[in-house]
């Protein structure tokens, strides 16, 4: 059995037909740090801009334990973004290594970082970023309908049945059971980053990384986004990594760490010293 | 599964795919339909030439005299025709005396055919291939019988070129209309039903044969042009226009009666059992054995197949296909690259959502693929809906050409020009197949480049684009 599905603790059961018999997972962690679900040890990045580098990152470590709750703030320019892509997989780092649930994900190949991304990651965008063609349930089984190891995934009919009912459930418990259908050109912000968390969830990834999922939406609405990642992320014992540039968000996170400069600042650093890898 | 599913969400909510589609049906239908109908004329002047040539022609050069050895090639056909059927591969053989002539009315036309025959100048008389034939032979040799019996055409207002002979199986018997007092009989001449219908013919009226022959050929030099008077017995259509402007029907003793003793044929027709397995071998043989005997002069002109004789007029059909197939394929390649711009500009718009499928997990050949089935659902349906149109067009096209004709008030295709008497069409289903194969490549081809853009966009770059 993969070690993602050995999720004895989840307090919401996860759909086996949905999730890969087989994947890089399989493999032996290289860690044995079973906690972490996400490790990155001594991250560095740089830009090739002309002929010189510009780093923008240097020397990031982060630990996230499953069912944390980690902010990360930081002012712009601080190399948060850059730090959530690496993490994301979607960018490579210079140096370091980015451990998802013990194993390197950098030393994956390039169909197995995607199968990572596919189950193991869930996003939440800030701008959302839904495909515009499609309705909000079919946004949601996206992910589901990906499957990176296949070629036409031909005979997928029964499984996307599955994960529309599956998509269903979630919209309606998100109480969108009335926009099922909707593009997200007919949708409000708030709306339409509930779409975003459900399709984020819909593969009960271990492991759920938002980016700012407020910061395009007026607080109240914000604050129910936030009410439903964090119920999300208790029910299910998500790893959540949170970015956000709101101390009182971060300030409903277990441990926050301050970015500046591209890097993590250390405790008792003057700034926030409040917020910088403490529990709250 | 998602690649079949989002191409095609992306295909049906882009209008702009409309014209990529709309381009490929277009090329494929005009591909499909053009092809058709040349081959159509290639097959159908392969039919008519092969049914008024038969399978082999045999000319022999017919001098009086061989300077090189002394020989002489008999201008009686007995000799050959006996050494020809007793091949076993053969099914018939009939010779032919074809001569040149003038066919005018009879009254002032044949006072002006005897002046042009002395000046060549009155070039407007209708100058004919005057063939002297054997009936029965004949029947057992060509398609005579059959260009006897088809139904005339009619002209624009309905009315029947041609009037079909009496009796097929006699036509050279005197028409019921002719209303002649001569003691003796007249000899009678089949008419090209165009020919027949360009002079104002009837059947029953006399025309005159004029014609001239070598003084080689005659006693005398200052002998007048020889013409003789014939009834019209009826017209025969062979379905090639050519033929059935200028070729004229009479026996072939009847001929010799107007130019003399001096040529009794000029070639002769064989048709065999089976041309397509035994062409070359009896062709091959013919010209063996008949320059043996010294009834040919052993040229390999003189022995020749249908297909060698009328070489230059099949190539030609043959050509215009090949340059007209390369010609349209210039159409496909317009669609490809419509395609191409549509695609590109489709990746340009859907860079967002590259990134975003790359955050949940698609890979670059996911995002290929994706992208290419675009261009494949463009295939699918302008080559499906092309291949269908073509086809149907190549059989409708007699009516179609008709209703472009009257709707636009112009006649579209004349078929007083062509060899034809309708337009011809033939669907070839290798050249469907290849048609069709060939634009799926094409198309695809002009997907792959910005298909493989989308593959290498940067997911990083992709997210923040807006």
């Amino acid at each position: 059995m993969a070690p993602w599905n050995d999720n004895s603790g989840a307090k919401a059961p996860r759909s086996p037909e949905l999730t890969p018999a087989t994947g890089p997972f399989d493999a032996t962690p290289a860690s044995k740090d079973a906690q972490a679900v996400l490790q990155a040890a001594d991250i560095h990045r740089s830009f090739r801009i002309g002929d010189r580098d510009l780093g923008v990152l240097f020397g990031v470590d982060i630990s996230l334990a499953p069912g944390e709750r980690l902010g990360l703030v930081g002012s712009s320019g601080a190399g948060k973004s850059t730090l959530l892509h690496i993490l994301g997989l979607l960018d490579r780092p210079t140096a370091g290594k980015v451990l998802i649930e013990g194993v390197d994900a950098w030393a994956l190949s390039a169909v197995e970082r995607a199968q990572v991304r596919n189950h193991r990651i869930g996003f939440v965008f800030q701008m959302y970023h839904l495909l515009p063609e499609l309705s909000a349930v079919e946004n949601v089984i996206l992910p589901g309908m990906i499957d990176p190891a296949g070629f036409l995934g031909l005979g997928g009919r029964k499984r996307k049945n599955m994960l529309k009912e599956k998509a269903s459930e979630l919209l309606n418990s998100f109480g969108l059971g009335d926009r099922l259908k909707h593009r997200p050109s007919q949708l409000s912000g708030g709306e339409r980053q509930r779409v975003s968390i459900a399709r984020a969830l819909i593969l009960d990834p271990p492991l759920l990384i938002a980016d700012e999922p407020t910061g395009n939406l007026d607080s109240s609405t914000g604050q129910k986004i936030l009410d439903i990642i964090f119920a999300e992320q208790e029910r299910r014992t998500l790893s959540l990594l949170l970015v956000t540039h709101d101390k009182k968000v971060a300030g409903l996170c277990d441990r926050v760490l301050h970015m500046v400069d591209g890097a993590i600042q250390n405790t008792g650093d003057d700034s926030e010293p409040e917020l910088v890898n403490e529990p709250v | 599964m998602y690649r079949s599913f989002l191409s095609w969400r992306y295909l049906t909510s882009r209008r702009t795919n409309l014209i990529g589609i709309g381009g490929i049906f277009v090329a494929v239908t005009a591909l499909i339909l053009i092809l058709s109908i040349m081959t159509g004329f290639l097959n159908e002047a392969r039919a008519s030439i092969r049914g008024s040539l038969s399978d082999l022609l045999i000319q022999p050069i017919q001098l009086q005299r061989d300077n090189r050895d002394g020989r002489i090639v008999p201008d009686a056909p007995e000799r050959i025709l006996e050494v020809i059927r007793a091949d076993s591969r053969v099914e018939g053989a009939a010779a032919h005396l074809s001569w040149g002539g003038i066919l005018t009315q009879e009254g002032s036309q044949s006072d002006r055919a005897e002046a042009f025959m002395a000046s060549s100048q009155m070039s407007d008389l209708p100058l004919v291939n005057i063939v002297g034939i054997d009936v029965i032979d004949e029947m057992a040799t060509t398609d005579f019988r059959e260009s006897l019996t088809r139904e005339p055409t009619l002209d624009k207002s309905g009315f029947p070129r041609g009037k079909r002979v009496e009796n097929p199986d006699s036509p050279f018997d005197l028409p019921p209309e002719f209303r002649g007092r001569t003691a003796k009989k007249p000899p009678v001449v089949l008419i090209g039903e165009q020919l027949f219908y360009r002079l104002g013919l009837r059947r029953g009226e006399s025309v005159q044969v004029t014609t001239i022959v070598p003084s080689a050929m005659v006693d005398g030099s200052s002998a007048p042009p020889p013409n003789m008077s014939f009834v019209v017995g009826g017209t025969f259509r062979s379905g090639e226009n050519d033929m059935d402007l200028d070729r004229v029907y009479v026996k072939r003793d009847s001929l010799q009666d107007l130019i003399g003793d001096a040529r009794e044929f000029s070639e002769i027709l064989v048709r065999l059992e089976d041309y397509d397995r035994d062409g070359q071998a009896v062709r091959d043989d013919l010209r063996h054995s008949l320059a043996l005997m010294a009834l040919v002069r052993g040229y390999t002109s003189e022995v020749k197949t249908w297909e060698e004789f009328r070489a230059s007029l099949l190539g030609a059909i043959h050509n215009e296909r090949t340059l007209m197939a390369i010609m349209l394929s210039l159409v496909l390649v317009v669609a490809g690259f419509c395609i191409f711009a549509i695609l590109s500009m489709m990746v340009t718009e859907k860079r967002r959502d590259i990134g975003i499928l790359t955050a949940i997990g698609a890979t670059p050949r996911g995002i290929l693929t994706t992208f290419l089935m675009v261009a494949f659902w463009d295939a699918l349906i302008g080559t499906a809906l092309g291949a269908t149109a073509g086809i149907w067009a190549a059989y409708k096209i007699d009516p179609i050409e008709r209703w472009i004709s009257d709707a636009l008030g112009v006649q579209v295709f004349n078929r007083e020009v062509y060899l034809f008497d309708h337009i011809p069409a033939h669907v070839d289903p290798f050249a469907v197949t290849l048609i069709v194969t060939g634009t799926f490549l094409c198309t695809l081809l002009f997907a792959a480049l910005p298909a493989w853009s989308a593959a290498r966009t940067d997911p990083i770059e992709a997210l923040r684009y807006e």
